[in-house]
């Protein structure tokens, strides 16, 4: 039971962008991306099932409030509260929809509730260096994804 | 006459989509109640009278599941309508909330008319009042 190393993750969180928050993602490679963002936001979910592991998503902290604003059907978002929701929630939809993709129908997964904050200083360097990191331009704005599997049949750090 | 509705989900952005979904669909509601997990939603069952629940899974305090199993273990899903809005796929269980007893199950990220259908297709079965 592996996952699909290349496709999986960039495929289901370019559909899920585009089907919640009416963005289009488009893969890039990491060295396209900037070397620093402004205000860079992480977010994090866990999965607990026949495998563990953890989802994050690193951008902007526009980013989340133009997924607010998108996936509320707003001309603009300016509470915090509601763009962290949102970037949660898109997270949240993304996990459970990939872990599908990846896995199938038949296994059955518990997810936390996202969490999301400000990044710290260095991660979203140390995910531009990152193997398993998975970079993406949305809506002109710089994200990565980083999908990690600890433990199970056979467990991986990949999409 | 429209429903009164429970929409039960953390996130403020889904409760918020969700309900502007259900207008969308021209599905007639009197009111709607928001709750931001299981617990707050069956005080909420306790105090409303409630026609139709919409519910996540996923959420802190008491999750979907849990909730479910409640109103399960009080026979309240023989007459109350739950559907059940979530990311979650695995199909065994989806399988096991229907043999529990919910009336529908919608998955995220969805479309109007997904829950349209599904509001469509447990409205004879439980005698909701859908125009």
């Amino acid at each position: 039971m592996s996952l699909d190393k290349s496709h999986t993750l960039p495929e289901v969180f370019c559909l899920v962008v585009e089907e919640l928050a009416f963005m289009f993602g488009e893969p890039v490679t990491p060295d396209e991306l900037p070397d620093a963002v402004d205000d860079a936001t992480l977010a994090s979910i866990t999965f607990h099932g026949p495998m563990t592991g953890e989802l994050i998503m690193i951008g902007p902290r526009g980013l989340a409030f133009m997924m607010a604003a998108n996936i509320l059907g707003l001309d603009d978002v300016t509470d915090v509260d509601q763009a962290i929701d949102a970037m949660g929630e898109a997270l949240n939809v993304c996990c459970g929809q990939v872990l599908t993709a990846a896995f199938g129908d038949e296994l059955v997964f518990d997810l936390t509730p996202p969490q999301v904050g400000p990044a710290q200083h260095d991660q979203w360097q140390n995910l531009k260096t990152d193997a398993n990191a998975f970079a993406f331009m949305v809506d002109d704005m710089p994200i990565m994804l980083r999908l990690q599997v600890d433990q199970g049949e056979e467990a991986c750090t990949t999409s | 006459m429209g429903m009164n509705v429970l929409i039960v989900d953390d996130s403020a952005t889904v409760r918020a989509v969700l309900e502007k979904t259900l207008k969308l669909a021209e599905i007639p509601i009197t009111s709607v109640h928001h709750a931001t997990n299981g617990a707050e939603a069956l005080e909420v069952l306790q105090a409303e009278q409630i026609d139709i629940v919409f519910a996540d899974l996923n959420m802190p305090v008491m999750n979907g599941l849990q909730m479910i199993m409640k109103l399960y273990e009080q026979g309240r899903l023989k007459t109350l309508p739950v559907i059940v809005v979530s990311t979650e796929g695995g199909r065994q269980r989806v399988d096991r909330l229907l043999e529990l007893g919910i009336a529908g199950y919608v998955r995220k990220p969805f479309h109007p008319e997904d829950v349209r259908g599904a509001v469509n297709q447990i409205s004879e079965e439980h005698h909701v009042n859908v125009a």
